[in-house]
């Protein structure tokens, strides 16, 4: 296994193999992130192969010094994710929070993350599965690293309350 | 701190980043805390898990090769939007044409030029296009003596002027025989022309690197030097303004540019070039072929008619006849309108032969008058 300079250097070298290297550690998590991120799988296998694509075509975008390249990867495809959500689809609210009824089982960690709003679910699943820092995270998706923080926390709060269904002052 | 104010930190907390003390030592006391932390944990695992149970890696598909994009996008059909396909065309247009418009502006720049005869009594100006030459003209410069003048200006570039000039002097005949003192300048007329190209036939052109803001010292053959002032227009200004001619003359100043003469409505003379005098007693006088020498003067004069000037019209009645003497630029300066003088010696010979119109300024009125007379 290459470390990031070494798989820098053979992909800016037009080394095939390391991009294969590349594809094969990474596509999984990423296809997942992008799924959960958009909530529809046609999507999120066309912006993770667009993902790798640009770092294929454009190798000179890559910063050591800012971050992994698996960081790098992710933050593509975090970028064309939210570009996704503008462009080719019309706004529109979350999903209505599934109602809570005492006594009923908790819903199901996927459907509860589906109810949390778009950017908030990557953040979260960024950090919760993929497990950047802070300092990735506001570097990856380019805010404050505070804002990184109040999300997460508001991330957290929105998903608690969907997963355990847990009332909320306007539901009464 | 209570438990609506621990939440943001039990995340920091999960996140395995630092708190407070304050908020340590909540959690350490508060079971609904220790609850929430416990939901992030669990929660947590669960995205974990909903990750590990998706899809295996698979085959990856052809990589394209690099450059391609770069080489598709030169050698591609592309699907081009009408109105940017219009946007384009027009776009080709008009930087076409502005183009033309730089290189034609390139092309029709002009030299506006001052000569002052080597006993600076009689100047010369005119503009002269580039690539072009100039009219020729001659400068009177005493009783006796005239300097003719050809001017080319061969090329005008990044603010320099590359021009050829000629300049002979030529003394005239025997006192008397071209009795008349008046420094002028002639050009434009048939007559100087010819006269010029005769003086000039043999006379090698020199050429001169001229750059506006110089006083150009041109030898002339037979003794002295002229000297060349001028600066660069991007068009032609249609009528000369000597370089230092005010446009708004000083009171003791009289400066006629490019005047015209009308007499009962009828053109008397136009064309002369431009003169301009000050000091004590200045006056600036015009030569009519058959009429004889107007000059118009600042002060009062015996056998002087009274004009009025305003700006660039003077009016004035001479001789039964209803005068007015127009000037692109205000014929003198102070309170307008204001007083001027003309005077006629319509016996008046000048030196020159052939008997052109001119425009002259220098030396006393006065004493030129009473010199023809003598």
């Amino acid at each position: 296994m290459l470390d990031d300079p070494e798989a820098w250097n053979a992909l800016r070298g037009g080394d095939t193999e390391a991009f294969e290297r590349l594809y094969q550690t990474h596509l999984a998590r990423l296809r997942s992130f992008l799924r959960r991120s958009l909530g529809d799988s046609k999507a999120a296998e066309d912006i993770a192969q667009e993902a790798f694509l640009q770092i294929w075509q454009h190798p000179n975008g890559f910063n050591p010094a800012r971050g992994s390249l698996k960081a790098y990867l992710f933050g593509i495809a975090a970028k064309r994710a939210a570009d996704w959500r503008r462009h080719r689809r019309p706004e529109s609210p979350a999903p209505p929070e599934p109602p809570a009824r005492a006594g009923e089982p908790p819903v199901l960690i996927a459907d509860a993350l589906q109810h949390v709003d778009p950017d908030t679910r990557s953040l979260l699943w960024l950090r919760e599965v993929e497990g950047y820092s802070y300092q990735e995270l506001a570097a990856m998706l380019e805010i404050p690293l505070g804002t990184v923080k109040s999300r997460l926390f508001t991330g957290r709060e929105q998903l608690r309350r969907i997963w355990k269904g847990e009332r909320t002052s306007e539901d009464v | 701190m209570t438990c609506q104010e621990a939440p943001p930190f039990i995340s920091i907390l999960y996140d395995g980043e630092s708190v407070p003390k304050e908020a340590a030592e909540h959690f350490a006391s508060c079971p609904a805390c220790k609850e929430r932390l416990r939901d992030y944990a669990q929660m947590g695992a669960e995205l974990r898990l909903l990750a590990s149970s998706e899809g295996a890696p698979e085959a990856m598909p052809a990589l394209p090769p690099r450059g391609r994009r770069w080489a598709h996008t030169f050698t591609a059909r592309v699907l081009v939007p009408r109105f940017a396909l219009g946007l384009g065309v027009l776009l080709v247009a008009v930087l076409s044409l502005s183009l033309g418009v730089m290189r034609a502006q390139v092309a029709s720049l002009w030299f506006q030029f001052n000569v002052t005869s080597p006993d600076k009594l009689a100047s010369w100006g005119n503009e002269v296009q580039a690539g072009y030459r100039g009219k020729p003209a001659f400068l009177m410069t005493g009783p006796q003596g005239k300097v003719g003048a050809i001017i080319e200006v061969d090329e005008v570039q990044y603010g320099h002027v590359r021009l050829s000039m000629r300049a002979r002097r030529v003394e005239m005949g025997p006192a008397g025989q071209e009795a008349h003192s008046t420094p002028q300048s002639v050009e434009g007329t048939p007559e100087s022309d010819q006269m010029v190209r005769r003086m000039l036939a043999d006379s090698p052109p020199q050429q001169y690197e001229f750059i506006p803001g110089q006083v150009l010292e041109i030898p002339v053959e037979g003794g002295g030097k002229l000297q060349l002032t001028g600066r660069v227009l991007e068009r032609h200004a249609h009528f000369w303004v000597k370089e230092d001619y005010p446009i708004e003359p000083k009171p003791d100043q009289i400066v006629l540019t490019e005047p015209a003469l009308v007499r009962d409505q009828g053109l008397l003379v136009k064309g002369l070039g431009s003169a301009e005098a000050g000091g004590d007693d200045p006056y600036v006088a015009v030569f009519v072929p058959k009429e004889g020498l107007f000059g118009f003067l600042l002060k009062p004069m015996d056998g002087a008619v009274q004009a009025e000037a305003e700006y660039g019209q003077a009016r004035f009645r001479m001789d039964g006849h209803d005068y007015v003497l127009f000037s692109a630029t205000p014929i003198t300066g102070g309170q307008q309108p204001r007083e001027i003088w003309v005077y006629r010696d319509p016996n008046y010979q000048p030196s020159a032969p052939g008997a052109i119109s001119s425009i002259g300024s220098g030396g006393n009125f006065r004493d030129r008058i009473e010199g023809t007379q003598k």
